[in-house]
């Protein structure tokens, strides 16, 4: 196949633009920007379409070849396939389906057929391929990274096998492999239908446990059904039993039958004793009613009498007191005031007296005192001797003429003298003076203190006097206002004793004028009748309790029946009887019990058996599904290794011999072998030097060679029959001069027969291409 | 009188959800009794004589006591008699919530033995048994023998078989044969069926009032009309307020999910007109697609689900491609798919080949995990 020419109506920035092509190889130049990589893109989207947006691209080929004036893109491709000429024309719309498509045979000028991707049939490869292919752009910067891991030979490889660029077989397998172990994982533990698997086990469980629970249900309502049943059935039994028990009963009860009647007929008589005229019946109720009413009375009456005694006491007291009035009291009090006032002011006088003679008596005293101590002025004898014997001394100068003598006698004189001065004897006249003069004062003291002793006693004699008068009086007083109290309450409990009668005669119905003593004195005798009537009823009570609360009518008739019999019962054996159904029944209502606690409690929570199926029916459906979907993927995946292994063998070795061919073409015979891995490793070996290296290990320069030779090798190898054009876009601009001039030969070469393309922007391309005699267009 | 009028309802299931359908579960849990309020109102509305309830008002025996009251109060605001068997979901037994409840007086509700309630206004004989438990087994014959004088109607909730082996009350050819009734209204079964006749004995199952998941699709509803001595002029009238529907869907030349969704749209607007919107939806997506192209389910359905009131989508596209020149194609996947077909060759038949060439070419563009609908 071959590219005539091109019509670039609109793409990208191209618009209007013819491109023709010759056969072999050609180089085509332009400048960067001119629209290499455009026409480039062209020829690859006219016969594959656009594609859809890449992952990790910003917008699709056919968002950026869309001209910005808004022109819908489009052209024509001139080619030749198969020994016929083509046109090509697309117009580019809004997706490669809805791109109008025309295929021409320009020599009848008939539109044939085609689809879209029209150059997966004509190129017998996918646009993956093609692009890896026979569609060689500017391989990816070589960097180191890249090399090292090999990652563009091993895209190379990819794409050449599955066809897409970013997509391994591996990547291939391995979606398989995982959506097969999202289903069942790879030791079928885990996994969605495992999981399913496992459900349904469940459910499955869970429905034989709810069948056996509904089933386990049904047999206790039935078996409570049953139960209740036999109850029934014993309850009848029961009561044919009970009847003869009551009948045994009955028999037994005749004696007490005939008393109940017996004493219910007494209580009548009693009853109408006791019936008063009034109608009331003077029962016990009655008379203690009675008794309380009129109990009350007579309390009120004893009151009465207590506040007439207690008046006439005080009228009595009052009598006595004839001659004490209050006012001769009041008259008494006054003149003892009178006397007391005037010994007061005795008192105070004498009082006066007193004290003045208290103070003589001390003043006394202190002179008596004071005489005690006092001393004569000289003590005269001592004194007189003193002048003597002074007068002597002097006197005796003029006859001894001794100075010293007169001098001794004078001065002891003097001394005595002096002596006399000093040592004084006391005055005791001055005492005894002074003590009877106090004794004087001493004695008016004491008769002036007896006197205001004797006053003050009087005094407060008067004062006593005051006081029992004054209680006296208040006596009379009281006596008076008690009177007055007295009379009053009398009074008024004798109305309220007069109202209560009333009100207990009008109670009980007694005509107002009844002798209430006489009518309490025979109450006393009917509470005797009373009483009686009383421990009737209480034994008619207990005997109608024992009977069954039987009533009087019920009693005769009873009687009546049981005496019509004439019967003897074996009681024994009914009670016997009666007991061992009370024993059974209590059993079955034990039963019956136990097995409604059962019923309500034992089946909780349990699930609706045809929800239970539902849900069983739609999770085997789903399981069939996922069952269906992971054998048609193991299907898948065992036929894609059978597909790889089948790939690999036909590629292979021809792969290897092609890929070696080229390279050594393009290296001048440099290496001497090439070897291309299952992963499509490329290892090399230099022409003479024993041993292998793998592609990481050589120059980027090397590299691209190597990867050049096999990328020509695959499209050679995917073409078929038909060679296809190769397209370089710029695949040549990292090689050195050496490798770049080998390389221009080898296209040369290798184009021979068919077609190669090479656009490039550099000028030495061009100088190069033209050396060799290879055509050269500029855009 | 010759013939009496009566509405035959049945599996009304006022209760129950439908988890497939998540938050909108509480508000069509609240449809169901709504529909059964409708259908009361259509009783009014055509003058019913006789309301036959055939089982299984209620989803279970724990159902709110709220749902239960509104239920009396329609059923007392009717005016004529109502006749309940009660079904398997529902028995009549000192759980129901029936049981102890103040029940309206038009209310008949059939005991656990065969029993009958007679309708002197209407001569009308309505007989019947309510499921006690959530099993009952069936009867060989009806043990009561029906008034001739009086149009006698039987009310059972239970499956017709051939045999007695079912749980659920199995109904023989020859019980219906026996009981001598007018008309059996069925209830149990959720689809209905047409008005079968054996004898001078009509009966049917009315089916379910409200589909509950997508296993009853289409319209649901109950039987109304006249009955009686050989005569059964019933018709369908349709009570669901919203149906489930399976479609397929071609959506061949849509390019994407928005695409793929209004195609869709359009279809069932065309299919099911303007009240489409209110229907629940499973879809299944079919056609060629692109090669490379595929369908997100998920973003389709949350698209539709804008619209409609429910939608569940299903991916069966098969990719478009020429599978001739695909495999004549040098590469890994030509010679795939060359074998693959190989073996489709040899075994036409088997679906699961087809299957697996569909995975195995979408696994080179993109991820095929299984995705469940």
């Amino acid at each position: 196949m071959k590219i005539k020419s091109i019509y670039i109506s609109a793409f990208g920035s191209l618009k209007d633009y013819t491109l023709d092509f010759t056969d072999g190889f050609q180089v085509i130049y332009g400048e960067n920007e001119a629209g290499k990589t455009t026409v480039c893109e062209f020829i690859k989207s006219m016969f594959y379409g656009t594609g859809k947006r890449a992952a990790g691209q910003i917008m699709s080929i056919r968002e950026k070849y869309t001209p910005w004036d808004g022109t819908p893109a489009g052209g024509r491709v001139f080619f030749e396939h198969g020994g016929n000429g083509y046109c090509l024309e697309r117009q580019f719309r809004k997706s490669d389906a809805g791109d109008k498509v025309t295929l021409t045979n320009t020599a009848t000028g008939k539109t044939e057929p085609c689809a879209s991707d029209i150059g997966a049939g004509l190129f017998g490869m996918s646009v993956g391929a093609f692009c890896r292919s026979v569609f060689i752009g500017n391989t990816p910067a070589v960097t180191p990274d890249e090399a090292a891991t090999g990652e563009i030979n091993q895209k190379l490889s990819n794409a050449a096998l599955t066809g897409e660029d970013s997509v391994s077989y591996r990547q291939v397998l391995n979606r398989i492999e995982d959506a097969r172990y999202k289903l069942i994982s790879k030791s079928g533990k885990t996994g969605s239908q495992v999981a399913d698997v496992a459900e349904l086990t469940r459910l499955e469980e869970e429905l034989a446990g709810t069948d056996s629970a509904m089933k386990e249900k049904a047999r206790i309502v039935k078996a409570i059904e049953e139960t209740e049943k036999k109850i029934n059935e014993m309850g009848k039994e029961a009561a044919t039993v009970q009847e003869v028990l009551d009948r045994v009963k009955d028999i037994e009860n005749a004696q007490k039958l005939k008393e109940y009647i017996e004493l219910k007929d007494e209580l009548d008589s009693v009853t109408k004793e006791l019936t008063l005229p009034s109608g009331d019946v003077a029962d016990d109720m009655f008379l203690k009613k009675f008794d309380f009413a009129f109990s009350k009375l007579d309390r009120i009456e004893e009151k009465v009498t207590s506040l007439k005694d207690d008046l006439d006491g005080l009228k009595r007291a009052a009598a006595g007191r004839e001659g004490s009035s209050p006012d001769a009291i009041r008259a008494k009090i006054d003149e003892e005031k009178a006397k007391k006032e005037a010994l007061e002011k005795q008192e105070s006088e004498k009082e006066a007296e007193v004290a003045v003679l208290e103070k003589e008596v001390q003043e006394a005293d202190a002179a008596a005192e004071k005489a005690q101590n006092m001393r004569k002025a000289v003590n005269l004898p001592v004194t007189v001797a003193g002048i003597i014997a002074a007068v002597i001394g002097a006197a005796l100068y003029f006859p001894v003429k001794s100075v010293p003598l007169s001098v001794a006698v004078a001065a002891l004189g003097v001394v005595a003298i002096i002596l006399g001065f000093i040592i004084r004897p006391l005055d005791t006249a001055a005492k005894e003076a002074a003590q009877k003069a106090l004794d004087s004062k001493k004695t008016g003291l004491s008769a002036a203190k007896a006197e205001l002793t004797v006053i003050r006693g009087e005094k407060n004699n008067a004062e006593a006097k005051i006081e029992n008068l004054g209680v006296s009086l208040n006596f009379g007083v009281n006596d008076e206002q008690k009177m007055k109290d007295t009379e009053k309450l009398l009074f008024e409990e004798t109305a309220r004793f007069e109202e209560e009668k009333t009100k207990a005669l009008d109670f009980f119905r007694l005509p107002r004028d009844t002798d209430v003593k006489a009518l309490r004195r025979q109450t006393q005798e009917l509470s005797e009748k009373a009483e009686n009537q009383k421990q009737i009823k209480l034994r008619l009570n207990y005997l109608s309790r024992d009977l069954g609360n039987i009533t009087y009518e019920q009693a005769r008739e009873k009687l009546a029946q049981t005496g019509a019999r004439g019967e003897s019962a074996d009681t024994e054996t009914a009670v016997k009887a009666a007991e061992k159904i009370r024993e059974a029944m209590l059993g079955l209502q034990s039963e019956k019990a136990r097995l409604e606690t059962e019923l309500k409690t034992g089946f909780r929570g349990l699930s609706d058996p045809e929800d239970l199926r539902r849900d069983i029916a739609l999770l085997k459906e789903k399981i069939a599904a996922k069952t269906d979907y992971y054998e048609a993927a193991g299907v898948a995946h065992e036929v894609l290794e059978e597909s790889f292994m089948t790939a690999r063998k036909s590629f292979g070795g021809t792969l290897e011999s092609e890929t070696l061919e080229n390279f050594r073409k393009l290296t001048g015979g440099a290496y001497g072998a090439i070897g291309v891995s299952t992963d499509f490793d490329i290892s090399v070996e230099k022409s003479g030097v024993f041993g292998t290296h793998e592609l990481e290990y050589l120059s980027r320069g090397t590299k691209d060679q190597a990867y050049l030779a096999l990328r020509l090798a695959l499209a050679k190898l995917l073409s078929g029959e038909e060679t296809l054009p190769v397209i370089l876009d710029d695949a040549l601009s990292q090689y050195d001069d050496g490798r770049f001039s080998a390389a221009m030969a080898f296209l040369k070469d290798y184009s021979a027969g068919g077609q190669s393309i090479l656009f490039t922007c550099h000028n030495f391309v061009c100088e190069a291409a033209k050396k060799e005699n290879v055509t050269v267009t500029a855009l | 009188m010759d013939t009496v009028k009566i509405l035959h309802c049945a599996d009304l299931h006022i209760g129950a959800s439908e988890a497939i359908l998540g938050e909108k579960s509480y508000s069509r849990k609240a449809e169901a009794l709504i529909t059964f309020e409708n259908i009361i109102g259509l009783a009014k509305e055509e003058k019913v004589q006789l309301l036959l309830i055939a089982g299984d008002l209620f989803c279970s025996n724990s159902v709110e006591r709220s749902g239960v009251n509104r239920v009396l109060d329609c059923i007392g605001s009717l005016g004529v008699p109502v006749v309940y068997a009660a079904g398997n979901h529902d028995p009549f037994n000192s759980g129901s919530p029936l049981y102890s409840a103040k029940l309206p007086e038009n209310l008949h509700i059939l005991p656990e033995k065969d029993s009958s309630f007679y309708f002197e206004n209407i001569n009308t004989r309505v007989y019947g048994r309510s499921f006690g438990e959530v099993y009952l087994p069936g009867e060989p014959r009806f043990t009561l023998t029906p008034d001739s004088e009086s149009i006698n109607i039987m009310c059972q909730h239970g499956e017709v078989r051939s045999d007695l082996s079912s749980n659920y009350n199995s109904i023989t050819v020859e019980f219906i044969d026996n009981c001598k009734m007018d008309y059996i209204a069925l209830g149990h079964i959720h689809k209905r069926s047409e008005i079968a006749r054996r004898g001078d004995t009509f009966f049917s199952y009315c089916g379910c009032a409200e589909g509950l998941g997508f296993d009853e699709l289409g319209d649901k509803g109950v039987y109304i009309g006249e009955v009686g001595k050989g005569r059964c002029d019933l018709r369908f009238v349709k009570t669901s307020l919203r149906n489930h529907e399976k479609v397929t869907v071609d959506v061949s030349g849509c390019e994407g999910n928005a695409a793929a969704a209004e195609k869709i749209l359009s279809d069932l607007h065309a299919k099911y007109g303007d009240g489409f919107t209110d229907n629940l939806y499973k879809i299944i997506l079919s056609g060629d697609v692109s090669d490379g192209g595929f369908f997100d389910t998920s973003e389709i359905a949350s698209r539709l689900n804008g619209t409609v009131y429910f939608a569940a989508v299903t991916d069966n596209t098969e990719v478009r491609r020429d599978l001739e020149a695909l495999k004549n194609e040098k590469s890994l996947k030509g010679i795939f798919v060359s074998k693959m077909l190989e073996r489709i060759e040899k075994d036409p038949e088997n679906k699961r080949l087809r299957a697996a060439l569909n995975i195995g070419l979408k696994a080179f563009t993109s991820e095929v995990d299984y995705r469940e609908d």
